[in-house]
């Protein structure tokens, strides 16, 4: 039997084998996006390419022959770099957004998109799910929140900003009226013990997902209530005690203890909560009394905050943490967040760094007819802003009096999302392979293809700026014999695949839109 | 594409054509072709009713029709005003000639055709007419050297010639050269015609025609000296030849009278009083009196030829290139007589292998053993083709086109040596679309072949046989790479694919295909003929033989030659070439095009050899030499053939098709001057990027130009990011101005497009820098040189 080495170890492998192939049957994975076994190597992405020893050039994996003696490397700084650039090209030539611009704008990262489609379908259960993977309290939120995400909504520039956290409290509204709110699931206990310093959007939001991850969590707060902030420094008619108090009360139901009334310097200090603890987090805001407090307890701090890594929340005390100055509740609520996921890492020694910001190619300032393909699928009207009930208008009457939406409404302002977020978001493989690589959205500037947007009736979208040109549905409508399938189009950069003659692919692709959009590697086919 | 404007299109010419053609696949780009002929472009209707009438799919049509420049989506004007913007064209301003064209038609950005329809304008990519750049095309006639200034001249010139001359489509005479005449030869390869040897000729045989006068004119083929094209030689039956250079229409009636004599006494008396009248109504004003004839043994002539050793190019300049009878009376088509009578297959391969031949077309990979691969694939039934890669899309390159136009015979005779040393009976000559001289050259030659029997059934009586089709090429520089440009001929995109296999192995239609340069081919009749051993005491060790150039740009004698390998740069570029123009400096030649790279004149001793060419960054390449002075910008250079490279690129590779677009954007901004030194260093990273991570050889070469330019040009780039062009060229970074010889004459206010110049008569004449559009109009026209450029 013919061999090869790869990665220093010798394989035997089957005449006629590829070197994807060969690497894939031995466990070595090799990137692909371009490949299908029914399509056959169309060498087109070039993030399969391996080195092999003799020749200058990389060399494609999926069309390369395996030969006798060959010796392969798959893993080389040479080859990682190159993916890596190849990725950053294909990026660079990549028109939309992986998420929408709320989901990326909104301090927390609420997946925005979803829950406004799980609104539109009625399905309240999932949209609070998807909430409350982001934020602990947002019933609080929808009245208090400044509404960041939609200062960054594209239907702003249309007309009006979807009602987003209008609809974010109608779902945690609902939620909390139900007779079975919400509840998390909560990992198998790790055993190991974190303490919370301050009970308000940070402290809680962070003690509510570090329970989830299994750990044991107290709450220690100074006061006598928990809410922190949201109690002690927010007017009555915007967020009334009853909402806070039902909303916390839901956090606390995973099982998190509670301590009130007690002071870290004052009641214990944190030496000895080091000593039945595992990790400490600081969400006790900011003052100059907490100042004091920090230098006591020997936590690096200066008066505009506590000293920390910002990428991990640590403090310069091993296994304690701290989150940074803020006073929108919001951002308080997305560090709690963030600093119990830095926390668990520690706490499950993994590294520390997670992603703060997540992957996503951005669309930008979409141009009046981008805007226009956008805005097709939405309905045309306006952002209810008075209540159809008591014609109240929002704007004028903040707080506990703004007038929630009722069901009907819902509906139709979640009717108003343009929905910019990539459909394939979760299973594209440009994104996939981009996030493993380290591959920079916009590590080359320069001319990009504009949006456009073709819908088949049957519920299928192409649009060809997400197109990294694999070819595999040119293969595939080629194959099955379409009267009219996908092609080329033009040559050098300005090559397109597209339907042929300026079609629109509701007229053609009758036999394999679908088998196109399961295969398409990125979201430029998918489905509605 | 546009959707259809229903112009009375007439299908039944759409049907007729592919009855006429055939309906598969492979008939695709001829059947394309053909339609566009008719209708001028593709009009939807006629797609559509096409891939209703054979098996080709709308999406491969539309895949086809979009990948080659020759197709047009759109209705075009009357006639088309093709822009070379070759190489050569390119450093000698073709830039300022597409803006002077567009300025005259009153063109507005985005438009291509007049408001009266009957120009579009285009850009070509290479006439290969490199030595009379810049070059324009209107319909099939060729306009040389031209300048802004002649614009206007020329389109009115080709209104009024085709005004006189309906399409005139008179069969070529045939002419019988009677012994005693005298013989008046003239080139006529594509480059003599665009330098008016076709009109030289026309007035030749007028003027004999019309006086009676004993002699004969005769069509040869390139005589290299492109330089000074028209190019006439005089052969009497006793005296010695005299040659002309640089002759004119006005030049015919001088030479005739110096030379010829009429046949008949009373003719002789009219002709004398003929031209005692001339000699008063002539305007002799500035024509010198007498054309003067040359002697090619002295001065710059001489220092042209003397150097060069002629194999391939063998009998330039003597014999009629579709003469049969003449290319066989020199010695023609004895070689491939030798092979397949006194040979065996195997022997003719042991030859090529001993000769050392490698490939021509710039790679460089042995030819007897690429011969002798194909020989020992294996294939169903025996079938293999064989293919002579016409397609010599570099711009800057015209070697093959002058051998397909001047010596189609020894290309053929060669083809078919390999056919019977390889066993293959039957084969293609893929000519690129910009040719069709070339093309119609080799069709005549292989049906003079197949009526002589050196072609066809029996050749030779030996019985071995051979069918020859030629192919035309649509417009694409990446079908020369050999797997697109087997897509191409079976119908396809022309999409290079992975190899291997190699084409050796599955080639055209899955079979084992023999694919070599025009000029490999040319080169073993002679091989042949005289040995592989006499072939291989010529050139380099590693590089044996003789390698053809087409020599142009910066330089004063360009043209077509052919030298041993292992002659250096500066020999061939300020020896037979004269160097640069006086007064300048020769800064680089370019060799290899859009895949090779600038050597610096500091390294112009190194001698022409594949891998100490490869030893720069540049690569041999199929033959294109542009020299460079010190006009001549290294970073509009290299953004010169990163554009080229981006239009051409398949846009299959990932590398490729996005890599060398962020490159050009890179350049781009660099010749505004709005780069940064971090630009240069991406520039550079992006470049060894693109060359490991591409496909096929167009994509990993293509960065070699960019690559060179920094390595050896680093200076200029830099200069760059300060807002300066050293070589005054990068428009944004340049100013023109009038300095203190100005005379006050006007003559570059009338010549401003953009009356940026007030004409105020003796006074010193000043450059409005805000209406300036740096066309270079006025410093071109000055006769004082007061205009200054500064950066």
């Amino acid at each position: 039997m013919s061999q090869l080495k790869i990665n220093g170890k010798t394989y035997g492998f089957k005449e006629g084998s590829t070197l994807l192939e060969c690497a894939k049957e031995n466990g070595i994975s090799i990137p692909t996006m371009c490949f299908l076994k029914e399509t056959g190597a169309l060498t087109s992405c070039f993030i399969c390419v391996v080195e092999v020893e003799g020749k200058t050039n990389l060399i494609p994996a999926c069309a390369a022959k395996a030969e006798d003696g060959m010796v392969v490397v798959t893993d080389s700084n040479k080859v990682k770099e190159a993916r890596k650039k190849a990725l950053e090209l294909l990026l660079s030539d990549h028109t939309g957004d992986c998420l929408g611009p709320c989901h990326l704008g909104c301090p927390a990262h609420i997946n925005i998109p979803k829950f406004i489609e799980e609104l539109r379908r009625g399905d309240n259960k999932a949209a609070i799910t998807t909430i409350k993977k982001s934020v602990a309290l947002p019933a609080v939120l929808g009245r208090v929140c400044p509404e960041i995400c939609e200062k960054v909504c594209r239907r702003k520039e249309k007309d009006s900003a979807v009602a987003i956290c209008h609809l974010k409290r109608y779902a945690a509204d609902l939620d909390l009226a139900s007779g079975a709110p919400y509840l998390p699931f909560v990992e198998k206990s790790t055993g190991k013990k974190t303490a919370v310093i301050g009970g308000g959007a940070a402290g809680l939001t962070a003690a509510y997902f570090l329970r989830q991850f299994g750990h044991d969590v107290t709450i220690f707060e100074k006061n006598e209530k928990l809410g922190g902030g949201l109690r002690y420094g927010m007017k009555a008619e915007r967020l009334s005690e009853k909402v806070l108090d039902k909303e916390i009360a839901q956090v606390l139901k995973i099982g998190i203890t509670v301590r009130v009334k007690t002071e870290i310097g004052r009641d214990i200090r944190l030496k000895e909560l080091l000593e039945s603890f595992d990790a400490v987090f600081f969400a006790s805001g900011w003052n100059n009394e907490v100042f004091d407090m920090f230098k006591k307890e020997g936590l690096a701090a200066d008066p505009a905050g506590p000293k920390i890594n910002r990428a991990t929340h640590e403090t310069n005390i091993k296994g304690v943490f701290a989150g940074e100055k803020t006073t929108l509740a919001v951002r308080a609520s997305a560090i709690g967040h963030f600093a119990a996921t830095a926390i668990n890492n520690y706490l499950k020694g993994l590294s520390l760094e997670y992603e703060k910001r997540p992957f996503s190619v951005k669309m930008g300032k979409v141009s009046k007819e981008e805007l226009e393909i956008l805005s097709k699928g939405a309905s045309e009207s306006k952002r209810l802003l008075r209540s159809i009930v008591d014609n109240v208008i929002v704007k004028e009457n903040p707080g506990e009096e703004r007038v929630p939406f009722l069901r009907g409404e819902t509906f139709e302002e979640s009717k108003r999302c343009l929905k910019c977020a990539c459909r394939k978001e979760k299973t594209c493989l440009l994104k996939k392979y981009s996030i493993e690589y380290g591959a920079k959205t916009e590590a080359y500037k320069g001319a990009k293809r504009g949006f456009s947007q073709d819908v088949k009736k049957t519920g299928i979208v192409y649009e060809s700026g997400k197109c990294i040109m694999c070819g595999i549905c040119v293969k595939i409508s080629n194959k099955n014999k379409e009267i009219s399938g996908f092609t080329y189009i033009y040559r050098g950069f300005n090559t397109r695949i597209d339907v042929p003659f300026d079609k629109k692919i509701d007229k053609v692709m009758e036999k394999t839109a679908e088998e196109c959009v399961a295969k398409c590697p990125t979201g430029a086919l998918a489905k509605m | 594409m546009q959707s259809g404007n229903k112009n009375n299109i007439d299908l039944s010419i759409v049907e007729r054509i592919v009855s006429e053609t055939g309906k598969d696949k492979s008939k695709l780009l001829p059947i394309l072709q053909k339609v566009q002929k008719h209708f001028k472009y593709l009009p939807e209707e006629a797609l559509l009713r096409i891939c209703e009438i054979t098996e080709i799919s709308q999406a491969e049509l539309a895949g086809v029709a979009t990948f080659y420049t020759q197709f047009r989506h759109k209705i075009v004007g009357k006639h088309i005003i093709s822009v070379c913007h070759g190489t050569a064209c390119h450093v000698k301003g073709a830039e300022y000639i597409t803006d002077a064209v567009r300025r005259y038609l009153k063109l507005k950005d985005g438009e291509d055709t007049d408001v009266n329809n009957m120009f579009t304008v285009e850009k070509a990519a290479c006439f290969g007419c490199c030595t009379l750049a810049p070059v324009v095309k209107i319909d099939g006639v060729t306009y040389g050297k031209v300048t802004g200034r002649f614009v206007p001249e020329m389109i009115d010139l080709f209104l009024r010639r085709k005004a006189q001359n309906p399409e005139k489509n008179k069969p070529e005479a045939k002419e019988s050269y009677v012994k005693g005449k005298v013989i008046i030869k003239i080139g006529l390869g594509s480059c003599c015609v665009a330098g008016g040897s076709k009109d030289v000729k026309d007035a030749f045989d007028k003027y004999i025609a019309d006086n009676s006068l004993e002699a004969v004119t005769k069509r040869v083929g390139c005589v290299g000296m492109c330089h000074s094209t028209p190019f006439v030689e005089i052969a009497g039956s006793n005296n010695e030849p005299v040659f002309y250079v640089g002759v004119n229409v006005d030049d015919v009636k001088i030479i005739c009278d110096k030379h010829l004599t009429s046949s008949t006494p009373m003719k002789r008396l009219v002709n004398t009083v003929k031209k005692g009248l001339d000699r008063i109504s002539f305007n002799y004003y500035d024509r010198p009196e007498q054309a003067d004839s040359i002697k090619l043994e002295e001065g710059g002539e001489c220092a042209f030829l003397q150097p060069q050793k002629r194999i391939v190019l063998e009998n330039s300049g003597e014999v009629d290139p579709l003469d049969l009878n003449e290319y066989r009376a020199k010695g023609g088509f004895k070689a491939l007589e030798k092979a397949v009578k006194n040979m065996k297959p195997g022997e003719v391969i042991e030859q090529v292998k001993i000769s050392g031949l490698r490939g021509r077309g710039g790679a460089g990979f042995p030819t007897g053993v690429k011969w002798e691969t194909v020989r020992l694939s294996k294939s169903l039934g025996g079938k293999k083709y064989i293919i002579c890669n016409g397609d010599e899309g570099d711009p800057g390159a015209f070697m093959d086109r002058m051998l397909l136009e001047s010596y189609p015979y020894r290309v053929i005779e060669g083809l078919t040596i390999a056919a019977f040393a390889i066993g293959i009976d039957e084969g293609y000559f893929y000519i690129r679309d910009e040719y069709p001289l070339a093309l119609e050259n080799i069709e005549k030659a292989l049906a003079e072949c197949e009526k002589a029997g050196v072609l066809g059934e029996n050749i030779l009586g030996s019985g071995f046989s051979l069918k020859l089709h030629t192919f035309r090429g649509a417009g694409a520089f990446v079908c020369g790479e050999e797997t697109a440009l087997i897509a191409s001929i079976e119908g396809k995109r022309g999409m290079p694919n992975f190899r291997p296999p190699y084409p050796a192995e599955k080639g055209l239609f899955g079979r084992p295909t023999n694919i070599n340069n025009v000029e490999t081919y040319a080169s073993v009749p002679w091989i042949i003929k005289n040995g592989g051993t006499a072939y291989a005491g010529i050139g380099t060790k590693r590089s044996s033989g003789t390698k053809v150039f087409a020599l142009a740009g910066k330089v004063e004698r360009g043209g077509l030659i052919e030298v041993p390998m292992g002659t250096t740069i500066r020999e061939v570029v300020e020896g037979i070439g004269g160097g640069v123009k006086k007064g300048r400096k020769f800064k680089a030649v370019q060799i290899g095009g859009p895949s090779g790279g600038c050597v610096p004149e500091v390294m112009a001793d190194l001698p022409i050899d594949f891998e100490e060419i490869t030893s720069t960054g540049a690569i041999m390449g199929s033959g294109g030499l542009v020299v460079l002075d010190d006009t001549d910008c290294m970073v509009d250079f290299a953004r010169f053939f990163l554009e080229f490279i981006q239009n051409q690129s398949c846009g299959k590779c990932t590398f490729c098709r996005v890599g060398t677009k962020r490159m050009l954007e890179i350049l781009e901004k660099l010749c505004k001057g709005e780069g940064s030194v971090s630009d240069i260093d991406r520039l550079e990273e992006l470049g060894r990027d693109v060359k490991i991570g591409s496909l096929c050889g167009l994509g990993k070469t293509a960065p070699n130009p960019v690559l060179t330019a920094i390595k050896y040009f680093k200076e200029e780039y830099i200069a760059h990011t300060k807002r300066k062009c050293p070589a005054k060229k990068c428009k944004e970074l340049i100013k023109y101005s009038v300095n203190d010889k100005c005379i006050g004459c006007t003559l570059c206010a009338q010549a401003c497009p953009s009356d940026a110049i007030t004409a105020r008569p003796f006074e010193k004449h000043e450059v409005d820098q805000e209406k300036c559009i740096k066309c270079d109009s006025c410093k071109a026209i000055c006769p004082s040189e007061a205009i200054d450029v500064t950066t």
